[in-house]
């Protein structure tokens, strides 16, 4: 069994949005700020208001650096490996990590387009994956 | 009436055996290291009056249960909570401590003993946002949060693997001379590149080997430090800084360029007049961010730094003499004391074969690795004092 990301009262939205096909992410209510935010936080780390909200991002971004892992850090990971792996830029600003299933191994994949797709990681739990676009 | 300050004084450096399986505990460990630093100082246990200790596994355990074990009775205690960073935090917070008097013979330790998959389970669960957003999705530990940095570094500045393999082969050479240095057969360029892949562009040879070991240095008032043996260090500067570039970590995952001009400023040196650099070699991408954020190296021109100077113990500018983590292994947080601990050897005159010589020199920490990137960054500069 892979790891499993541990759900609370602050990180409960994005898994149940995950489940149901979403992205979610939050964003700052502070109108001078409206920062989007991610991972979940308990007040925003641009203007320190505690003020937030979830919201459905569009689920597009670009690839910020990408490594194709060919030695994972959990046995969970060893029937996929080698698999590529990435840090994102979402369209809204936040990094998200996730994998990048249709994605040539051992190449540099530096700016390229990428849009979110949800897979199940466990029998109740879905996760974020990533389509390369062009 | 003047009130005095107390200067410092580093007086004594010491190691456990460094070993693949330990088969010791972490109180052993933190003992053996601390046994040999006080030698090493002429000093005995029982003057040590403050503790600073650094250790992934030492919970539950804490500083102040070891200060029990140990039956000492500190007035000034620091637990480092900051990976590779601590070691060299411990030391400056000892150094504040002193200065006010509130303790006069600081034992500064790191210590753990890992293998690869205790490693990894550990940086499973490093903190809340590595457990929840980076290891479910796969992250493949350390090396692949690192590998994005390299690729990164290879994009911005052109970089190629041989750049990092140069490194790699130089501590090599360092670590040949160090009989406490577990890689010590000798490392080709091409090996380097033979090696297995981990994760791209990262092979085995970037990767440090998780391992058993300690290391400790003595840092005292500058009275008790006439009573001591062998050449004193004094501290020029030290610095720290956590979730330096919040905004932007893959503009830069480190902190030293945050703290540089005041770190160089406050010692009254520029990075020319440095001798050697101890840095944290976790992985060599890390090692060319400390070199350039210090101001050794200019950005993206550190490979050429190495092939132009020389980084061995018989180069111009030798870093990480003892051979670095990346071929002693790393001892979990002790990875970020093995540089100091190399420092203040070789500025008191005791490295024995890969004895350089030095007069000024810098040795850095880095560490908790969090959403992307160590969280934490510091910095010391030391000079011998005689």
């Amino acid at each position: 069994m892979k790891p499993q990301p541990r759900i609370n009262s602050l990180t409960q939205p994005f898994w149940q949005g995950v489940n149901e096909d979403k992205l979610l992410v939050q964003q700052c209510e502070e109108i001078s700020c409206n920062r989007h935010i991610f991972y979940p936080r308990a007040s925003c780390p641009f203007c320190f208001s505690p003020h937030l909200r979830w919201v459905e991002a569009i689920g597009e971004g670009f690839i910020i650096s990408n490594t194709t892992i060919h030695r994972p850090h959990h046995d969970g990971f060893i029937e996929e490996c080698p698999y590529v792996f990435a840090a994102i830029q979402l369209a809204e600003g936040p990094c998200v990590y996730g994998k990048v299933i249709n994605a040539p191994i051992d190449t540099s994949l530096v700016n390229k387009p990428v849009s979110v797709k949800f897979e199940f990681h466990s029998s109740i739990q879905k996760i974020p994956v990533f389509v390369l676009l062009d | 009436m003047i009130k005095m300050v107390n200067d410092v004084r580093i007086v004594g450096a010491g190691q456990a055996k460094y070993s693949k399986a330990s088969g010791r505990t972490i109180p052993q460990l933190i003992h053996e290291a601390g046994s040999a630093a006080l030698l090493n100082a002429g000093l005995e246990w029982n003057t040590v009056d403050g503790l600073a200790v650094t250790s992934f596994l030492l919970p539950p355990d804490n500083s102040a249960t070891i200060a029990e074990q140990f039956g000492l009775e500190p007035t000034f205690l620091f637990q480092g909570l900051y990976g590779g960073a601590s070691g060299i935090i411990g030391l400056n917070h000892a150094a504040r401590a002193i200065r006010e008097g509130a303790c006069d013979v600081a034992l500064i330790v790191a210590a753990d003993a890992f293998n690869v998959e205790s490693h990894n389970n550990t940086l499973d669960h490093f903190n809340g946002s590595v457990r929840d957003f980076m290891s479910p999705q796969g992250f493949g530990g350390a090396n692949g949060m690192f590998a994005l940095h390299t690729r990164l570094y290879m994009e911005r500045y052109g970089a190629i693997v041989e750049d990092f393999g140069n490194f790699c082969v130089s501590l090599r050479k360092n670590a040949m001379l160090n009989s406490n240095a577990l890689l010590r057969n000798e490392l080709t360029l091409e090996a380097y590149l033979n090696a297995k892949k981990i994760a791209d562009p990262l092979r085995l040879f970037d990767c440090v080997m998780p391992c058993a070991g300690a290391d400790a240095v003595v840092l005292v008032s500058e009275r008790i430090a006439n009573k001591t043996r062998g050449t004193p260090v004094r501290i020029l500067s030290g610095a720290e800084i956590h979730n330096a570039h919040k905004n932007d970590i893959y503009s830069n995952p480190g902190g030293w360029d945050k703290f540089k001009d005041s770190f160089f400023d406050q010692a009254r040196i520029s990075p020319s007049d440095l001798d050697f650099a101890q840095i944290y070699d976790d992985y060599p991408v890390m090692a060319f961010y400390q070199l350039e954020g210090l101001g050794i190296t200019s950005p993206g021109k550190t490979a050429e730094f190495i092939m132009k100077n020389g980084i061995t113990t018989k180069g111009r500018f030798p870093v990480n003499t003892g051979g670095g983590q990346l071929s002693a292994g790393q001892a979990g947080a002790s990875g970020g004391m093995i540089g100091l601990y190399e420092a203040v050897t070789q500025l008191r005159g005791e490295a024995g074969e890969r004895q350089i010589k030095c007069k000024t020199g810098v040795a850095a920490g880095y560490g908790m690795v969090a959403y992307g990137r160590g969280v934490s960054s510091s910095a010391v500069i030391l000079q011998r004092d005689d």
